[in-house]
């Protein structure tokens, strides 16, 4: 043979031995850390090897050898390390598995029900953390398409560990540990209980919700709570505190209607935000057990810090919402235009959005164009609604999210509907709560 | 089984630039000379020497090129003291046309000299890459030292390294052995992909029962040990375990870990400054890991270490040196 013939190879199976293995040590480390997180937040581990499933034995609560060598030791024996935590009681968490593309479809129909604490696979599966609550026993379970309940005993892989099936490692969308597993949801109760997936060995509140069409026509008397919810909010804290305040002072003190206040707040984030409703749903359920004011601490984020009474605050409140209230009148005095002169000589101002506000199958041009008088009569008539971009925003606000809907306004003619959305503003301008920029205290 | 209980030679390869070879050889060297023992270096990196450099010598005097151009008569003349107390070097010919690529004679001279040298260690400094002249000078140096770096490509080379130097140790073996060299470098005849050393030991014992024990002491003799160098964190001190690892199962060898070398930025700074005393300074990190593998190498030295079967007869065809020297007769 001749020297060129001397070749030699690294082949395939080698070169990926050592990549693997390189790669699973760093992968080690970085277990290491998660499990020791993990720890921290009392949830039982296992040490799974990847591909077969079979426990690794490795005793997580030992510190007679550093953790990182030990998952490095099996990862040289050629073993793929997975972190895997064991829910049920003793975790006090339990997981729901989805194909985050599908199963969404069928878990919206029973309301809210997405976690605070979420990890996601690259092929869009999810796995959503629940606290477990006291009363409860669930068991793991398939009840539909796509969604997989892990509960009592079920090993749930938890970031990084790789998925076997599909071989991408799971990571956290929301870190336990930056936002903890939350109660379920209500829509998640509802799919469970549709499907018979849990039993509740001692009684607790419902927390089912009132849709808004049942609840306004409740608090439509209430002006001070209407004013509360739709004044814009000078901090998340303040705003439910108030709305929860106000609903007590107008008798207002059953979990679901509270609950369904704070759900359908138009300011509010808690639709958005399931961390936060998980929250507030803990203080009403606290509220209406105790009976004691709520307590607004939530986690590192208070809700707020101020526990005085509220009775003073809203006496000087409701001196300064007087004396505004004046200053308004006279200001609204003063720039009412000589008649004759105004808007009708200008575009009205946004009739695009009005217009939205007004479309509807079968409307027609002369609709339109009867609207469009209404809209300038109200607007003459109404000049410090009419002066404020803000001010007319919120009437439209109001037309649409009450007027709109309130049955006691269908048929009626547009010019009462538009002067009931001006009155709902100006009662909300009028609120001790609101500070709106005038002209003698602009912000 | 014949008993060397000296291991004075030691080859530091690796086959990528860039890992500290020569940073570890001089640090070995300075280790080794202050537990009481004579060092001699020598720069084994025949196209690029530069371990001189690093030592402090900008010119020296003689080198290499003298005694391979036969200027001076013996290997021992072209050594040169260094600054450092216990170290003497042998500078590389880094200016002579072809100094890359000495001749036969010229490469059996030097090695048969190199068992001659005054020293209690002498420690080679290979060059880059996987040429048949470092990897014949790897091969017949008792001691091995395969120096990497935790990063996966330079555990791929260095375990390419070790790869290439075991087969031309099995090549020089069955040097003239066209049935056992078919099989080590091309497929098996009957069409079955070789893809480890248990396959070829299986084939020789199926083809050649007879030439199997040879094979299987060549592998038993080769014997490697690792170095990891700048070790900056756990995965990294672990790196060696993976060349184990894939050694035994896909070369059926086990190479023992020497030690490692922690990462120490004041390695770049001596080799910048030229002053390797840097090194020396006792609360130095690097300097404990060097001593502990200074010390090791010691310790190795005192045991017994097979270089070749006494049981084989030891005609001038079995010798070292006229096993080296057929493989260059058959190579050229």
């Amino acid at each position: 043979m001749s020297t060129s013939q001397f070749a030699v190879k690294i082949g395939p199976q080698e070169l990926g031995q050592i990549f693997t293995l390189r790669k699973n040590l760093d992968l080690m480390r970085v277990l290491a850390r998660f499990a020791e997180h993990y720890r921290r937040l009392g949830w039982p581990l296992a040490a799974l090897e990847a591909q077969s499933g079979a426990d690794l034995d490795i005793d997580f609560t030992s510190f007679n050898k550093p953790l990182t060598k030990r998952l490095m030791d099996e990862t040289l024996q050629g073993r793929e390390v997975n972190l895997a935590v064991r829910l049920g009681a003793s975790a006090r968490v339990f997981a729901l598995k989805i194909a985050a593309d599908q199963a969404p479809l069928q878990l919206d129909k029973c309301g809210p029900w997405r976690s605070t604490c979420i990890a996601a696979l690259k092929n869009r599966q999810e796995q959503h953390f629940y606290r477990l609550p006291e009363a409860w026993e669930l068991p793991s379970s398939a009840p539909a398409d796509h969604i997989q309940v892990l509960g009592e005993g079920a090993l749930a892989f938890v970031p990084p560990s790789l998925e076997p099936d599909t071989g991408h490692n799971w990571r956290w969308l929301k870190a336990p540990w930056e936002s903890p597993p939350c109660p379920p949801p209500a829509g998640l109760r509802r799919f469970l209980e549709k499907h018979d997936l849990f039993t509740v060995t001692q009684t607790e509140p419902e927390p089912r919700l009132l849709a808004w069409s049942m609840l306004f026509p409740q608090i439509a008397r209430h002006k001070d709570l209407l004013s509360t919810l739709l004044a814009p909010p000078v901090s998340a804290a303040r705003y439910y505190r108030e709305i929860i305040t106000e609903a007590l002072k107008a008798g207002i003190n059953e979990s679901k209607m509270l609950q369904s206040l704070l759900w359908h707040a138009p300011h509010g984030e808690a639709r958005r935000s399931p961390e936060l409703w998980g929250h507030l749903v803990s203080l009403v359920t606290e509220l209406t057990r105790t009976g004691r004011p709520a307590s607004f601490q939530h986690g590192r984020k208070g809700l707020g810090q101020e526990r005085t009474s509220p009775k003073p605050l809203v006496h000087h409140l409701e001196r300064l919402a007087a004396r505004t209230l004046e200053l308004e009148r006279q200001l609204a005095d003063l720039q009412q235009a000589p008649k004759g002169h105004g808007r009708g000589r200008r575009d009205l101002p946004c009739w695009k959005e009005w217009l939205a506000l007004i479309q509807r199958s079968g409307l027609d041009d002369k609709d339109i164009q009867d609207f469009k008088r209404e809209l300038a009569d109200f607007l003459r008539k109404n000049p410090d609604l009419a002066g404020d971009e803000k001010k007319l925003v919120l009437v439209r606000y109001c037309y649409a999210n009450y007027i709109k809907i309130d049955p006691a306004y269908d048929g009626l003619p547009e010019r009462d509907r538009l002067a009931g959305a001006g009155e709902m503003a100006r009662t909300f301008l009028n609120s001790p709560v609101l500070k709106m920029p005038t002209r003698n205290n602009p912000r | 089984m014949a008993n060397h209980s000296n291991i004075k030679l030691w080859s530091i390869g690796g086959g990528k630039g860039g890992v500290g070879k020569s940073v570890v050889t001089i640090g070995l060297g300075i280790s080794l000379a202050r537990l009481g023992n004579r060092v001699i270096l020598l720069d084994g990196d025949l196209g690029g020497a530069n371990l001189h450099t690093m030592m402090g010598l900008r010119f020296p005097s003689v080198t290499l090129e003298d005694f391979l151009l036969k200027k001076v008569p013996r290997l021992e003349d072209v050594v040169l003291e260094t600054p450092i107390e216990g170290i003497s070097i042998i500078c590389g010919a880094d200016d002579i046309l072809g100094a890359a690529n000495p001749t036969f004679h010229q490469k059996i001279r030097l090695l048969r000299e190199l068992e001659e040298l005054p020293a209690d260690f002498v420690l080679i400094d290979l060059g880059a890459g996987t040429s048949f002249n470092i990897l014949d000078l790897f091969n017949h140096s008792p001691g091995k030292i395969a120096v990497f770096s935790g990063v996966s490509t330079s555990l791929q080379n260095v375990y390419g390294f070790i790869k290439c130097a075991l087969f031309r140790k099995i090549s020089r073996e069955f040097a003239k052995d066209g049935e056992i060299l078919a099989l080590l470098y091309e497929e098996d005849p009957a069409g079955e992909d070789i893809s480890c050393m248990d396959d070829l030991v299986a084939q020789v014992k199926r083809v050649a029962p007879e030439k199997c024990f040879r094979l299987l002491k060549a592998l038993r003799d080769f014997e490697v040990f690792l170095v990891t160098n700048m070790v900056k964190n756990d995965q990294d001190f672990r790196a060696a375990e993976i060349v184990q690892s894939v050694c035994a199962d896909f070369l059926n060898i086990k190479p023992q870990i020497l030690g490692h070398l922690l990462a120490d930025p004041l390695v770049e700074v001596a080799i910048n400054q030229m002053v390797p005393s840097l090194l020396h300074q006792r609360d130095n990190k690097i300097v404990r890991g060097l001593e502990q593998i200074a010390k090791r190498m010691v310790r190795l030295g005192r045991h017994s270490f097979p270089a070749w079967s006494p049981e084989e007869p030891k005609s001038a065809k079995s010798s070292p040196l006229n096993i080296f020297k057929e493989a260059f007769e058959s190579s050229s």
